[in-house]
């Protein structure tokens, strides 16, 4: 009964890859990718998805040699006791910020469209703690939670795609009318809404399934949240003119589903951002979990739910800083290069130092 | 939080404090010499108690003794299966003639212990060892339907207070060698018998070992009641959540055991509680395997929807009147403006006092006679439902509202989870009146969460939802016809999944021939 603790099966895996990746992104992404790619803004989702499958490939080289530790026991091992416990630290920092992020982002929307006259500290307290609950009775029910809730992706693209019979399908052509590197421009942008595979480094080694069926896995999810995404901005394109419609509507897909009404539900964007604050949850709740990871293994504690309040209270204190909207570019800016930092350089030259070094751990199939 | 629970933790050590146990330090007493000694040891030990009744008999002068509880024993039998054989038989062995269920001994407390269930003891002077003799007196109340689990197709039996009979009535509709009892006793001054039954090849060893594990180390004077039992073993007391079945039907019992479950049976409570049971199993009833499948899917469907509107329906309400107006459609805007116009509360005032209002008119109707209490659902519902309104202090939509909220909570087939439901409202209520929809979605949010934590006798309590199953949905909100029923649901882990293969064989084979 109780060895069987903490671990999970490759379908939940699936399951947390997709909760983690689909986040507060959702409602926006359609917007800043059509701001930089305009028509085009589909192709450089698609091409987002490639690129973080291409960056899926790396993690999974790196959980192959190292089938039993997560990216937080990897580190010291390679690069050394000191070093390692610095990026630790920066890594869970990192995850602080992005974190925030998503918190400040949310509250940002909820402060728009929901709840205009309640503080904003307080919707970010209230999804806090819930966060902290889902997140620190382990990974086991974390997953559970995560699988439990995915039916609710399905019921958002069911609002969307009844709102596009509207649609005029004109408005995407022509296809590729833009160059190269303006459509990656916007695969930019599209790439930062696709953030949170990398999940996958820190909950691999409690993934009861083989390393080919773990690539599966991680690949399906990618694929899904590639296409679900695709389809979204794909919506907003064919719904909103976009060259100018869209850049006037910072929540494309929300305004799309405002337009209708069902003979019982007047106002079905509500309804939309009521189930939309639960794929939020869950990539806060991701982020909470894996800086808490990084700070209990950075303090050798045995578990991090203790470490939980202390990142929350971090994540609140930051997500309160910037002031509202102007200062997200800001942030963003200053988090562009840290993602590609952490998420993409750190591991890729961690996997060619394990090759390098011939570093591999020892495994016992016992 | 951490500081919480640290001062829990403190207030909690006080608590606890090793008692050293005296009831095992000596469990044995010999047989005294003489007769005077062990009438003197009996009476000490019951304490000069009104009802140990000490006769004496003169065999062929050898002195003896009877020793039995005037309160526990039957004297009739004591007349027939004692006094008159010994008065008839010449010079044979005496034990030869007390021929039902004699037990002998040397041990006193032994004899202290039989003294209790109802036994009665011959003890002969000189002897090293006396006889106990089952003479108990039995008053028990006729088997009948179980009031708060009435079904309408189906078998009409439910336990009564008597273990043994409870025993009985699943060994009868359970007639297999593989049907295992287990006694257990609890409690460390006054001693109370359970019994624990499973399927030898079906239950989960683990799990046994687990509840058996749980129920030694419970050390407590004396357990009340299978509530107080269930409260001392279940996996997380900080829930509202019932994680423990507790039925008064057999047809239930059994078909769990064939599950591969425990069921736990307590001398003197009418109810047997099955372990491990998940969040679904709540909202069954035999009913349901009774009727026609499609029947039976669409009332444990609307079971479902049940407790959804019992959570939610409230606090929606409150969340569109107070947050959301624009979310009504059209047509439906004026006929709820015009009834909350002139209210003087806010909604939650007044969904909460409608709410307690229903709470108190049930508490009341339970402990009532059955008479009065249909009186006091009446003064109750209708009268005060309709003064309230007229009296312009509840809005009419409200009490629609709280009407259905009612009816939906009390359509859910298991008490405990009713209550569950019920309770779980109120914090729905305030969230949605300080938060709106967000306020509604995060309560939501954080009971998911809780009930995936849920974890009862180490198997996950919101299974097969979570984790995800999809061939056990079979039998959960919904119920496929019983020829799907191919294996055991997996949440309580049974040692064989196979259930059936092909239960409507006929029909192949019919096919076949053809």
């Amino acid at each position: 009964m109780k060895q069987n603790k903490n671990r999970i099966t490759n379908k939940q895996l699936v399951f947390m890859i997709i909760q983690a990746q689909i986040g507060v992104g959702i409602l926006s992404l359609p917007h800043d990718v059509a701001l930089l790619a305009k028509q085009d803004g589909w192709i450089s989702t698609l091409l987002a998805g490639i690129i973080s499958q291409a960056i899926i490939f790396a993690f999974w080289g790196l959980s192959r040699r190292f089938p039993s530790s997560s990216l937080y026991e990897i580190l010291p091992k390679l690069l050394g006791k000191v070093v390692g416990k610095v990026l630790i630290l920066s890594y869970a920092l990192y995850f602080m910020v992005t974190g925030s992020l998503v918190l400040a982002r949310y509250s940002d929307i909820l402060d728009k469209w929901i709840l205009p006259r309640t503080p904003n500290w307080i919707t970010m307290v209230l999804i806090l703690i819930t966060c902290i609950y889902i997140v620190n009775a382990g990974l086991t029910s974390i997953a559970r939670f995560y699988v439990l809730v995915s039916p609710i992706l399905f019921v958002l693209l069911v609002l969307i795609v009844y709102a596009m019979k509207d649609a005029n399908f004109l408005y995407i052509f022509p296809v590729g009318g833009h160059s190269i590197l303006t459509i990656l421009k916007g695969s930019k942008e599209a790439a930062f809404s696709m953030l949170g595979f990398e999940l996958f480094l820190f909950i691999h080694p409690y993934v009861q399934a083989s390393g080919k069926e773990k690539l599966i896995a991680i690949t399906t999810a990618n694929i899904f949240v590639t296409f679900y995404y695709t389809f979204l901005v794909f919506a907003a394109l064919v719904y909103f003119e976009p060259n100018i419609d869209i850049g006037l509507t910072p929540e494309p897909l929300l305004y799309m589903i405002k337009a209708y009404s069902f003979q019982v539900l007047e106002r079905t964007d509500l309804f939309f951002l009521s189930l939309w604050l639960v794929v939020v949850a869950t990539s806060i709740a991701n982020w909470l979990f894996l800086s808490s990871m990084g700070l209990a293994s950075l303090f050798r504690k045995k578990h991090y739910a203790g470490c939980l309040p202390i990142v929350a209270g971090v994540n609140l204190i930051l997500a309160l800083l910037p002031d509202q909207g102007r200062d997200f570019e800001h942030f963003n800016h200053f988090l562009g290069p840290t993602h590609y930092i952490f998420i993409g350089i750190i591991p890729i030259l961690l996997l060619i130092l394990s090759w390098v070094f011939s570093k591999k751990e020892v495994v016992n199939n016992l | 939080m951490k500081f919480i629970n640290l001062a829990l933790k403190k207030v909690m050590k006080r608590d606890i404090q090793p008692v050293s146990s005296n009831q095992n330090s000596i469990s044995f007493k010999e047989v005294f010499h003489t007769i005077d000694e062990n009438i003197s040891f009996f009476k000490q030990t019951f304490s000069y108690s009104a009802d140990l009744m000490i006769k004496e008999l003169n065999e062929r002068n050898k002195r003896g003794i009877l020793v039995f509880l005037d309160t526990m024993v039957d004297k009739d039998k004591i007349q027939t299966d004692i006094v008159k054989p010994m008065m008839e038989v010449e010079d044979t062995q005496f034990e030869g003639v007390l021929h039902t269920n004699l037990l002998k001994s040397d041990n006193l407390f032994k004899a202290q212990e039989a003294l209790l269930n109802g036994s009665c003891i011959v003890l002969l002077d000189g002897a090293k060892e006396f006889s106990m003799v089952e003479v108990g007196l039995s008053k028990e109340r006729t088997i009948m339907e179980p009031s708060n689990e009435q079904v309408i197709q189906g078998s009409h039996e439910g336990f009564i207070e008597n273990l043994s009979t409870n025993l009985h009535l699943i060994r009868k509709s359970c007639r297999t060698v593989n049907l295992t009892m287990e006694y257990l006793t609890v409690g460390d001054q006054i001693q109370s018998k359970i019994a624990m039954v499973y399927m030898k090849q079906l239950a989960n060893n683990e799990m046994i070992n687990e509840f058996k594990r749980r129920v030694h180390h419970i050390s407590m004077d004396y357990i009340p009641s299978t509530g107080a039992l269930q409260e001392l073993i279940e996996d997380s007391t900080w829930s509202p959540f019932p994680q423990i079945l507790s039925t008064e039907r057999i047809d239930r019992v059994v078909s769990h055991l064939n599950e591969g479950r425990v069921a736990v049976l307590m001398e003197g409570y009418p109810a047997g509680l099955i372990i491990p049971v998940t969040f679904f199993a709540f909202f069954h009833s035999p009913d349901d395997y009774n009727s026609r499948w499609m029947i039976g899917t669409f009332i444990r469907s609307l079971r479902l929807v049940s407790i959804f509107i019992a959570v939610n329906l409230p606090a929606i309400y409150i969340a569109v009147i107070g947050f959301h107006f624009e979310v009504l459609p059209d047509d439906l805007v004026l006929p709820v403006v015009s009834s909350i116009k002139n209210i003087p509360f806010p909604p939650l005032i007044e969904a909460l006092v409608m709410e307690l209002t229903i709470e108190l008119i049930r508490e009341a109707g339970v402990r009532l006679p059955s008479r009065i209490g249909q009186t006091i659902g009446i003064v109750g519902g209708l009268v005060i439902g309709d003064a309230v309104v007229r009296a312009g202090l509840i809005s009419n939509t409200m009490i629609v509202v709280v009407a259905i909220t009612a009816i939906a909570a009390y359509s859910i087939p298991t008490t405990e989870m009713s209550n569950a439901v019920r309770f779980l409202r109120f914090p729905h209520m305030i969230l949605a009146s300080t938060f709106g929809f967000v306020g509604i979605t995060f309560g939501f949010m954080f009971t998911l969460a809780h009930l995936c934590r849920l974890e009862s006798f180490g198997t996950a309590y919101f299974a097969p939802w979570a984790p995800f199953r999809l061939k056990d949905m079979k039998d959960t909100f919904i119920r496929l016809p019983l020829w799907k029923f191919n294996s055991r649901p997996l949440d309580s882990k049974p040692n064989t999944l196979k259930k059936q293969s092909l239960a409507r064989g006929w029909d192949r084979n019919e096919t076949k021939q053809e």
